[in-house]
């Protein structure tokens, strides 16, 4: 059957939708298409049609973002457009912030749901928006802007715009508001509202923008962007329409959509190892004593459980996170949006050949996600701005994990890779100027360019990767300063001896140091987005490696720095800034230490606020590293002598600059490292009876204890951890 | 049909041991990554490859970690084997559980592996498991975990699968080659069988 028939058998947008989903199952094949018809007949008309949508997109994208104002868009473009089918799907999605499209047809379906298309009717020039992940957007800070795409009466599908904007207008100013423990103080979420007809915006919707968040001007442009590529993208394929038929599109629009569903299916089942992968983390919130008097309910700290657990089979991935934690009145619940969000960022860079962003691959997966947890909240009341941080730390860091492990063992080490597009790092800050103008912003620098964890065959790479742009980029560090007027940029650059280590290393961490300068009457900053260091990124190290290295920030107070800098000098690293420190050419009142999230801290004139961004794992056995990769990355200032020495066993010298290991002292060092592992270690069963011991009299932390009670009210989890620790049935927490 | 074809001759078994080996040229290896369509006969080229490196006669598998592979024995039997030659028995208990254990505690001990001290997980919250082969004492494996927290079992590959989809069905297939069984062992070590 045509889809335009399908169209005629159900009315309402709903219907088609929940029809597409059970047909697609049941078929296997998208829409129940098993014949690619249009293709067939003519090849080179289907591929000329399909070009077409693909330039209509990223034309969008590569015009609209000089509507915006902020450096994230114009220089790193942080922003995504897709050509959606009537029902939600993208068969063409623009290159930038690539996993949003994922979360496109969830809020058309959202769309569906509350009935729209039968209330308030799909009509030409409206122009509706959404950023709110009940309805599907991954967080608050992730603003859609969809408009119907209508070719003589008919609608044909939409034209879907997203970027992340730099103020949200919550408690903690930013982006990515770092405390949050629920709906009210998240900042401005807005369900799937209709902001505009006619092609043009409601001036009560760009008010709203400028009384609700920190930036208002820069998050209007925002909105004008996306307006802008959307009606850009919707002109194109009316032009399409007028050349191919509105029939061909719909229809054209469906086989691309099983075209690019059945590649990724065959991809996946060629190019990975079927089976069982079990990769979970561990998240820190940390709220205890930092809310007064205020949410009594949040007075307290987490450890965060995310056992994801995915199942590779058939040309099919089932994703379960049966055991996670309970959702509670924290910042990191997270609905759907979020997790495909992730889950495609990590699709993408593995199995995406050809010239489609796509959905399609949506169809391929199921997933498990236990009502009441924290990756599936109950409560619609909880707090979600990191939802789209987790998303990518269990849809994309872990998946990305899983996905290397199955190509390894398939024996596509090439394709190995894994980042943390999670470490997103932006950091939030917020001010009033001299003249009483209040004022908040983020800056997005680190998550243009992240550093990768190390792959089967090489060490990881520094600053070459990034979720949101097929090329790494931090912007300029000059444009971003005139975004966040008090901070003057002082060192941008890897942070020595910042890796997990291995037999490849993983990528090196980052620092991003500030002065802050003449900010104002009031003026604070805070680190969000960050992996935090009081745990590792993941549970799980990569074949002998440690896991990642988690995320630091420093406050440092009533500094010396402003009568340094007029005497024309500045440290250049954050290892001479620390050098400053410990031999007092640094002064400094107080040294704030923080872990991975911070409220905002207030800062004067002269603090300076200092960023350690994380460094993702290593692979292998660090006593398995060749002399030659010590010396280089001693020779490029990577690492010290000391570590060398220490972690990889290497007695190193240097002449002019270049190192040289001594091979025999390396191999005699090596040997008695070996020894030392034997003698600190224990056979797994009498290490396992001592652990037991811990379970059984229940020796957990308060933070801890959670994730076992969670994990025990839920029967698989509950009967696995039981089952491991060999425990009675009557133990209880 | 040319980049298929370049792909094609660089997906050979000398490229792939020099891949494996981690002496491959870049260039080469970001031709591999740029093959439009891989080469579907890469496992068992992989295998090969594998089974001609290694000090031992047993018939690999799978390779399931740097060092790690199920091997199947004279008797039929799968077990996970390392580089060395240590033996970790049958795959679907989790390897982990035949290694060697050393459990870092404290933040001094930690500071000995992870190299910037701003960033040492908080020893309150997570220990960190490093499991060594008992054969070669080489790192396997290293979790950082909250106490109490089970085993990770990383990676339990459905090997009848991999074979079947390889046109090469193993004849004694069964499902119950992929089921995990690693309780089965500390069942027996709560009963105090070593």
């Amino acid at each position: 059957m045509e889809i335009k028939e399908f169209h005629k058998k159900y009315e309402t947008l709903h219907e088609r939708i929940e029809a597409r989903n059970s047909i697609t199952k049941e078929s296997g094949h998208y829409w129940g298409i098993k014949k690619l018809t249009l293709r067939d007949q003519d090849p080179v008309k289907f591929d000329r049609f399909n070009s077409r949508l693909v330039a209509a997109v990223l034309g969008a994208r590569e015009t609209a973002k000089y509507v915006a104002a902020s450096p994230a868009m114009t220089g790193m473009g942080e922003l995504v457009f897709g050509l959606q089918t009537r029902e939600g799907d993208v068969p063409a999605g623009s290159l930038g912030l690539v996993g949003h499209n994922s979360t496109m047809p969830i809020i058309v379906e959202s769309f569906a749901k509350l009935g729209y298309d039968v209330s308030a009717g799909i009509n030409e020039g409206d122009i509706w928006e959404c950023n709110d992940p009940y309805y599907g957007a991954p967080h608050a800070a992730d603003c859609f802007t969809f408009v119907p795409i209508i070719y003589k009466g008919q609608h044909v599908g939409w034209s879907g715009g997203v970027n992340h904007i730099g103020e949200v207008g919550g408690l903690i100013p930013g982006a990515v508001p770092t405390v949050a423990p629920n709906v009210f103080v998240e900042g401005f979420d807005f369900p799937v509202l209709r902001s505009g007809q006619n092609d043009e915006l409601y001036p009560w919707w760009l008010n709203q923008w400028r009384r609700r968040t920190r930036a208002g001007d820069s998050n209007v442009l925002d909105c004008k962007m996306r307006l802008t590529g959307c009606l850009m993208m919707r002109n194109r394929i009316l032009e399409v329409c007028e050349e191919f038929g509105a029939d061909y599109v719909i229809q054209g629009m469906a086989e691309v959509m099983e075209r690019e569903r059945s590649t990724m299916e065959k991809r996946l089942r060629n190019w990975t190892m079927p089976g069982r992968y079990s990769f979970p983390l561990v998240q820190p919130v940390k709220y205890k004593g930092k809310l007064g008097l205020l949410f009594p309910e949040a007075n307290k700290d987490w450890l965060l459980h995310f056992p994801l657990e995915a199942t590779i089979g058939n040309g099919r991935v089932k994703y379960d996170f049966n055991g996670a934690s309970h959702d509670d009145w924290h910042h990191y619940n997270m609905y759907l949006g979020s997790f495909r969000f992730g889950v495609n960022l990590a699709w993408y860079p593995v199995f995406i050949v050809g010239e489609n962003m796509h959905t399609a691959n949506i169809y391929l997966m199921e997933f498990d996600r236990p009502h009441g947890s924290v990756v599936n909240p109950s409560n619609p009341f909880v707090g979600t701005p990191s939802s789209a941080v987790m998303g990518c730390r269990t849809g994309q860091g872990l998946m990305m994990r899983v996905l290397t492990r199955a190509l390894f063992s398939k024996g596509y080490l090439e394709e190995t890779f894994a980042f943390e597009a999670s470490d997103f790092n932006i950091y939030g800050m917020s001010g009033v100027f001299e003249d009483g103008t209040p004022w908040g912003m983020s800056n997005f620098s680190l998550v243009g360019a992240q550093c990768s964890a190390a792959r089967a065959f090489m060490d990881g790479g520094i600053s070459d990767a990034s979720g949101q742009n097929p090329e790494t980029d931090y912007g300029e560090s000059e444009e971003w300063e005139t975004t966040e007027p008090p901070l003057l940029n002082i060192i941008r650059g890897i942070t020595k001896d910042a890796c997990s280590h291995g037999k490849y290393r993983g990528g090196m961490g980052f620092t991003l140091a500030h002065i802050v300068n003449q900010p104002g009457p009031v003026f604070s900053a805070n680190d969000g987005c960050a992996m935090n260091a009081e745990v590792t990124s993941h549970c799980c190290g990569s074949n002998g490696s440690y896991p990642g290295l988690g995320h630091a920030s420093l406050f440092i107070r009533g500094t010396n720095m402003a009568e340094l800098m007029a005497k024309g000098e500045t440290p250049g690293t954050y290892e001479e800034l620390q050098d400053w420190l410990k031999s007092g050419k640094l002064t400094a009142k107080e040294i704030i230490h923080c872990k991975g999230e911070t409220v905002a801290h207030p800062l004067q004139h002269g603090d300076i606020f200092v960023i350690l961004a994380h460094a993702p794992e290593g692979w292998g056995d660090p006593l398995d590293r060749t002399a030659q990769n010590i010396e280089a990355d001693l020779d490029r200032d990577l690492i010290s002598a000391g570590t060398a020495k220490k972690i990889y066993g290497a007695v190193a010298t240097q002449n002019k600059e270049k190192w040289t290991v001594d091979l025999a002292a390396m191999e005699k060092t090596r040997q008695k490292l070996r020894k030392d592992r034997e003698a600190a270690s224990v056979p797994a069963s009498e290490w396992w009876k001592a652990e037991r011991e811990a379970v059984l009299n229940k020796r957990f932390h308060e933070t801890v204890a959670p994730i076992y009670r969670d994990g025990l009210n839920n029967e698989k989890w509950g009967r696995k951890w039981r089952d491991f620790w060999a425990l009675p049935e009557t133990y209880s927490l | 049909m040319a980049k298929q074809q370049d792909g094609d001759n660089l997906a050979t078994k000398e490229n792939l041991l020099q891949l494996i080996e981690g002496t491959l040229p870049w260039e080469t290896s970001r031709g591999l990554m740029r093959m439009e369509n891989k080469d579907e006969d890469r496992f068992q080229k992989y295998i090969e490859v594998l089974q001609e490196r290694a000090s031992w006669p047993d018939k690999i598998l799978v390779r399931i970690a740097e060092h790690l592979y199920v091997v199947q024995k004279k008797d039929k039997s799968r077990v996970v084997k390392c580089t060395c030659g240590q033996e970790f028995g049958d795959y679907r208990v989790n390897w982990k559980l035949s290694c060697r254990v050393r459990v870092r505690k404290t933040e001094a001990e930690l500071a000995e592996v992870i190299s910037l001290d701003k960033v040492i997980p908080n020893p309150e919250l997570v220990e960190a498991r490093e499991f060594y082969c008992p054969g070669c004492l080489a790192q396997l494996a290293v979790e950082v975990v909250p106490v109490g927290y089970p085993v990770i079992f990383e990676m339990l590959p459905d090997i009848d699968q991999v074979y079947r989809e390889q046109g090469m069905p193993l004849p004694d297939q069964s499902p119950e080659w992929f089921e995990d069984r690693t309780t089965e062992q500390t069942r027996l070590w709560a009963k105090g069988v070593k």
